[in-house]
């Protein structure tokens, strides 16, 4: 059973078989006490990267002071009560973003990985630092890793698996719970799907040997992705069937709703849902497109969001400007602050998790990467500081810092893009 | 100073050898140098003087690169990764990429940038590219037909496979990951990749759709709610929900007689009894809704199947009485309606019958942006609850494309299935089914059949079917000889590539027996089916799917007009639907008619709806539904007329010459401007006094040679249509200064631009460039892949025979069937490029 050319909007609702009542989303999906929350037995580092376009108005961004009593500023304000959990990092600036013809596609792809656009398929330089995270650390749950968007086929994709294999983003949050739980809007539709899916998993999996027979080399390793892809999904089906936290889901959200704000946190509940039932430990969400034309009318502005961006040097225009950034990162902020009352063994979520939240360019209006907007949240089980704002000399790589929250987060990386190092302060 | 300028300019050029903006970083290499300096046919090497009589033809072409250019594109400078000084005419095979690339420079106008010591006139600039492009068509000896990777079905692909396989309509949006539009189309093959998260949707999506089509007679009970959820339980429907305006009017596709209401496909599982439930339409508190009386009518497939009364004096007694109690009992009448559906899909509506607009003034307070006041009715969700009591299963139009045999015992049970699926299956792999494809499919109907008896194996068969690779993938390559370059499409290769291309779907029977008789590739045999397949309705696709993604349409869903500006043509009355629709007519019609692709540009025809010809200013035309009108002023002709366009090329609270002239170039001219380079700076001029209009702030690009190389070209085109608003409305004044609009404008060659007309009448004349950006991008469509260097002396033969045949969409349509790069393929690299993921899944084998 499935819906066709439905429309949802405003709230998307969990679904009853009888009634239907909306209900704020995570209170009804993750009922305390359940064995969701103690799926996690020893202290696990949760690993995330969130990324909002356009880049900052510094002003409104930057601390003045650095150290711990740094204060905060306009668009980091919403933080500030997880003040403990917050790491400010400045001055970064990240070279892979500098190069090419179409900026904001190359400062975007250069985010996770600190590698320009021109790419070469052999080795590793341009895999993103997420998917790095998914070999270590990714195995042992039913998805490696988790990728979410609000905008479905945006200008690109954050994460890179292999320099010029891109993983699709997910923007709609009924697909992500059937990614994270299996197909079927019930226990037992869930149940009765995942039996039956080995049978369709070994054909496909026959029959495209089969036609590997009937192709040339260079395609044969197209199909050679699909087979990988055949026995992940494999993997994850096993991994489905033994997991005991499938007995207390909450059935499947019906769909994306037409709010952006509401999305945006639907798709942060999932992001803390996956957390929570360990689906994965590692999830990336952009949190708008690149080049957005949308006009974020309920802050009071008129302007859509990239060409505001253009501002102009205007002061009147950044102020509008920053409303925007502003309100992505109360968006953030109310995120973390859920992770901070979800517990998670001895710890909460939030000090168990290591988030990355930031974006691929400066100034907006220059087109520039230098120095980028980031901020470290979270305390890595212990791994980082916590509560200061560290600021970098100019042209300290931004790959830095991307190496440093995998190191925090317990993946043994030592060298991404253009990086000199983990950032000892932070 | 210039060099860096120019430099930054031309790194985006060679990205105009490809249709995309992306491939700029090959230009970056440095250039093959063709023939030795030595070979340069001019003698005068340090003079650069322009050219003089007495030359040869090619000397004399010399001379004019020599004198315009060498002054950046030298050795020593190597602006853009061009030195000009390096090379020579004899070179022009081998240095093809550098020469296209200024061809399409030179066309455009971009070369030599403003600034340069010195500036050719058209006419030497004609003659060179005249020149280029002969002794380019003509060094070209062997074309290669380039290699597309083994392409995955697209989303979109897919739902129209699934469409003519077993006659369901799918909401593929919400069973499967989108595909990336790279290079302007979303099947560029190389970007068709494959993940696990991939896989598991299109595994999904298979069990979905194949459960959805056979039916299933023991569905349990389920809700399935359209429409936004909380709106079901007494509550205040939001400001602006869809339906505070719209639901005053007629709504297409209801019957005659209505206002308003909401429809939606409902797929029944099976045939029996459902209930229909209504979100709560009394409301305590609203009482001006509960003003006039109502009638409320619940249709199936527009049958009339329950009807009821809502407000009046009635309803408005018993509420000021009984308060809450009487608005549960009038909602209860919205509740737990009982009715009857045959099995598939079907449309289940909620409406208002249509009252006199005499008795109220509703009508008139609706104007207002948000939908005015609500006096009235509306519906905005409602739910199916379902199968109560399962009757059977009836013959839905996909269980009558998927059941062509019934068996009447078990014993024929066997025979049937072996029938149907390999049925199925031919059409689904689009080539004839062998007993080494069969065997585990019926392996997958016993597994079924022990579960859910026939249906329930012809179930698990048909998952199978749409999770195969055999269906997911279009194969190609196959009869390979070893140690050839290319080798030609077999025949059902030829018609999978076909069909794709002409419907975005797979083949029908027709196409695929010829195929199986290896009839398809005879010329007159493939000319045939094109005609006929241009001709059928699917190739609708080529409108909507070609078409649409060529101009760029997708863009227009992202302009949402501001609700302040466009009272008129926002909210409940936004106009994009309707600019849709017009568009799609408007192209269908010159597309698969014998008029020129020209005339996309020019018709003095469109097609409009009541509401659509209002916000033109057009008051002749009444009622709903689209027709075609013809036009009595010029001010709609052609595409640069038509709102969608318009509106894609605009931001949502002004216009943008800028965005209106760089579409231009890209789309219509095929001559797209670089991107901005990085870090490009504010101007610095912006500091003083706020210019008074957007034309004088734009100007200042003049006065920055960076900007003033692409801008000085893409302004004035868009400065010609500031004519129109954002939402495409007529307009006469500046909205900033209030005089008049000032439209004009130069292009580089010289022409004078004083508005719209003049506009149209430029690029028109332009017949053959613009039938060349067509060609381009639809073969960029037809073959799944990048067209680049290599392809244009092929372009540019279609677009001389299109010319000759009145360039016909047909003729430019068949060329591209009938080329090499269409009916061939380039043989696998001899070394095939490894990726890391490919390496890891040759280990774990």
């Amino acid at each position: 059973m499935f819906l066709t050319k439905k429309h949802l909007s405003r709230r998307t609702v969990l679904k009853g078989a009888g009634a239907t009542i909306a209900l704020p989303l995570l209170d009804a999906m993750i009922p305390a006490g359940t064995a969701l929350a103690d799926t996690a037995a020893a202290a696990k580092t949760r690993l995330g990267f969130v990324y909002f376009p356009h880049g900052a108005v510094q002003e409104y961004w930057q601390p003045k002071q650095t150290g711990r009593d740094f204060e905060f500023t306009p668009t980091l304000k919403s933080l500030e009560p997880l003040r403990d959990h917050v790491t400010v990092v400045s001055g970064l600036r990240n070279r892979g973003g500098e190069n090419g013809t179409d900026p904001h596609g190359n400062m975007e792809l250069a985010w996770l990985t600190a590698v320009g656009p021109k790419r070469d398929a052999a080795g590793d330089h341009g895999v993103s630092a997420d998917q790095f995270a998914a070999r270590h650390i990714g195995q042992d749950t039913v998805l490696p890793s988790l990728e979410l968007c609000t905008e479905s086929g945006g200008y690109s994709s954050l994460c890179y698996r292999t320099p010029v294999q891109q993983l699709e983003m997910e923007g709609n949050p009924r697909k992500v719970f059937n990614q994270l739980f299996g197909q079927g809007d019930t226990k037992a539709e869930r149940q009765r799907i995942l039996n039956t899916t080995g049978s369709l998993l070994d054909y496909v999996q026959e029959e495209t040997a089969s036609l590997k027979s009937e192709i040339d080399g260079s395609d044969r390793s197209i199909l050679s992705d699909y087979l990988d892809s055949v026995r992940e999904v494999e993997r994850r089906v096993q991994k489905l069937q033994s997991n005991k936290a499938m007995g207390s889901l909450p059935d499947a959200p019906l769909g994306a709703p037409d709010d952006f704000g509401e999305l945006l946190d639907i798709q942060f509940e999932m992001m803390a849902l996956a957390w929570q039932s360990n689906q994965t430990r590692i999830t990336t969400l952009h949190m708008a497109n690149e080049v957005s034309m949308r006009v974020y009318s309920w802050l009071g502005l008129t302007e859509a969001f990239h060409p505001l961006s253009h501002h102009g040097g205007e002061a009147e225009k950044k102020a509008r400007l920053q409303r925007v950034q502003a309100y992505h990162t109360e968006r953030f902020a109310k995120f973390a602050t859920r992770l901070k009352g979800i517990k998670d063994g001895e710890n909460t979520l939030l000090d168990n998790a290591v988030i990355l939240y930031g974006s691929g360019m400066a100034n907006s209006d220059l087109h520039n990467n230098d120095p980028l907007p980031a901020v470290v949240l979270g305390r890595g089980a212990g791994s980082i500081k916590g509560g200061q704002h560290v600021h970098y000399p100019q042209n300290t790589p931004h790959a830095n810092v991307l190496l440093t929250v995998l190191q925090r987060a317990g993946v043994s990386q030592d060298k991404i893009g253009d990086s000199t190092g983990a950032l000892a302060e932070v | 100073m210039l060099r860096p300028i120019v430099a930054a300019l031309l790194i985006a050029s060679a990205a105009g050898a490809t249709l995309s903006g992306t491939h700029a970083a090959a230009a970056a290499a440095p250039p093959a140098t063709g023939g030795s300096v030595s070979a340069q046919p001019v003698s005068d090497r340090n003079g650069g003087k322009p050219p003089h009589a007495g030359q040869s033809d090619a000397q004399a072409r010399w001379g004019v690169i020599e004198h315009y250019c060498f002054q950046c594109h030298n050795a020593e400078d190597w602006a853009g990764s061009v030195a000009f000084d390096t090379m020579s005419f004899d070179g022009l095979a081998d240095d093809a990429k550098v020469w296209e690339a200024a061809v399409r420079k030179l066309r455009a106008g971009f070369m030599p940038p403003p600034g340069a010591k010195a500036h050719p006139d058209q006419q030497t600039v004609n003659d060179l590219i005249h020149f280029l492009e002969t002794h380019l068509d003509a060094a070209q000896v062997a074309p290669q037909p380039g290699r597309v990777p083994l392409h995955r079905l697209n989303r979109r692909e897919y739902a129209n496979a699934v469409r003519d396989l077993i006659g369901l309509d799918v909401d593929v949006a919400a069973l499967l990951p989108g595909d990336e539009q790279k290079n302007g189309f979303d099947n560029d093959a190389v970007h068709l990749q494959v993940s696990p998260s991939f896989l598991d949707q299109y595994l999904s999506a298979a069990r979905q759709v194949a459960q959805q089509a056979v039916g299933n007679a023991h569905a349990l009970p389920i809700t399935t709610t359209y429409g936004p959820p909380g709106d079901m339980v007494i509550a205040l429907n939001q400001k602006g929900t869809e339906g505070e305006g719209a639901q005053i009017l007629y709504k297409e596709g209801m019957p005659f007689g209505t206002r308003g209401g909401i429809s939606f496909e409902h797929d029944f599982p099976a045939d029996g009894q459902y209930t229909l439930t209504i979100g709560d339409l009394a409301e305590g508190r609203q009482v001006p809704r509960m003003e006039y009386n109502n009638t409320v009518v619940a249709l199936l497939d527009n049958k009339e199947f329950y009807r009821t009364q809502i407000g009046g004096e009635e309803d408005m007694k018993a509420i000021d009485q009984r308060q809450e109690t009487a608005v549960g009992e009038i909602n209860q009448r919205f509740r737990n309606i009982k009715f009857h559906a045959t099995a598939g899909q079907h449309r289940i509506a909620v409406t208002f019958l249509k009252r006199s607009d005499i008795e109220s003034e509703e009508r008139f307070r609706a104007e207002a942006p948000e939908g005015g006041e609500r006096r009235i009715q509306t519906v905005s969700v409602l739910q199916v609850r379902g199968p109560l009591q399962i009757d059977g299963l009836s013959d839905s139009p996909s269980r009558h494309k998927i059941f062509t045999c019934h068996p009447t015992q078990p014993s024929e049970e066997q025979a049937c299935a072996r029938t149907l699926i390999s049925s199925l299956a031919q059409r689904a792999f689009r080539r004839p089914i062998d007993d080494r494809r069969l065997k585990p499919l019926l392996a997958m109907y016993e597994k079924g059949h022990a579960d859910g008896g026939f249906e329930g194996g012809v179930k698990e068969a048909l998952s199978a079917i749409l999770a195969s690779p055999y269906f997911l993938f279009q194969v190609e390559g196959g009869s390979e000889a070893p140690g050839t370059h290319t080798h030609r499409l077999t025949d059902l290769e030829l018609a999978s590539r076909l069909s794709l291309f002409m419907w975005g779907s797979i083949p029908d029977d027709e196409l695929l027996g010829l195929a199986i008789r290896s009839e398809l590739s005879k010329p007159d045999v493939l000319e045939h089916q094109v005609r006929r397949m241009l001709a059928d309705p699917k190739a609708r696709s080529l409108v909507t799917d070609f078409g649409f993604q060529w101009l760029n349409l997708a863009k227009l869903s992202e302009i949402e007009p501001d609700r302040f500006q466009f009272a008129n043509a926002s909210g409940a009355l936004d106009p994009r639907p309707l600019f849709r629709e017009e568009l799609e007519l408007f192209m269908d019609s010159v597309l698969r008619s014998d008029q020129p692709v020209t005339a996309l540009l020019t018709a003095k025809y469109t097609y409009l709806n009541e509401s659509l010809a209002m916000l033109y200013g057009i008051d002749t035309v009444k009622g709903g539904k689209f027709r075609r009108v013809e036009l009595t002023d010029s001010k709609r002709d052609g595409l640069l007329g038509k709102g969608a366009v318009l509106m894609l090329t605009a931001y949502p609270d002004r216009t943008s010459p800028v965005l209106r002239g760089s579409w231009i170039l890209d789309r219509i001219l095929g001559t797209p401007p670089a991107q901005p380079p990085p870090n490009v700076g504010i101007l610095k001029e912006n500091t003083g006094p706020k210019p008074a209009t957007l034309r004088q702030r734009l100007e200042q690009h003049a006065t920055n040679p960076t900007c003033h190389a692409c801008h000085g070209v893409m302004d004035p085109l868009g400065f010609a249509l500031e004519n129109f608003d954002t939402v495409g409305e007529f307009r006469a004044r500046d909205p900033v200064s209030h005089g008049p609009m000032d439209t004009a404008g130069t292009l580089p060659d010289g022409t004078h631009l004083t508005g719209p007309d003049d506009l149209r009448r430029a690029l028109a004349a332009r017949a053959d460039q613009f039938t060349q950006t067509v060609t381009e991008h639809l073969m960029t469509y037809a073959l799944g892949r990048p067209v680049d260097y290599r392809d244009m002396p092929t372009v540019r033969r279609i677009v001389r025979n299109a010319a000759k045949d009145n360039y016909r969409f047909a003729s430019i349509v068949t060329q591209i069937v009938t080329s090499d790069a269409f009916l061939e393929r380039e043989a696998a690299p001899a070394t095939p490029v490894k990726t890391a993921a490919v390496a890891t899944a040759a280990k774990g084998e």
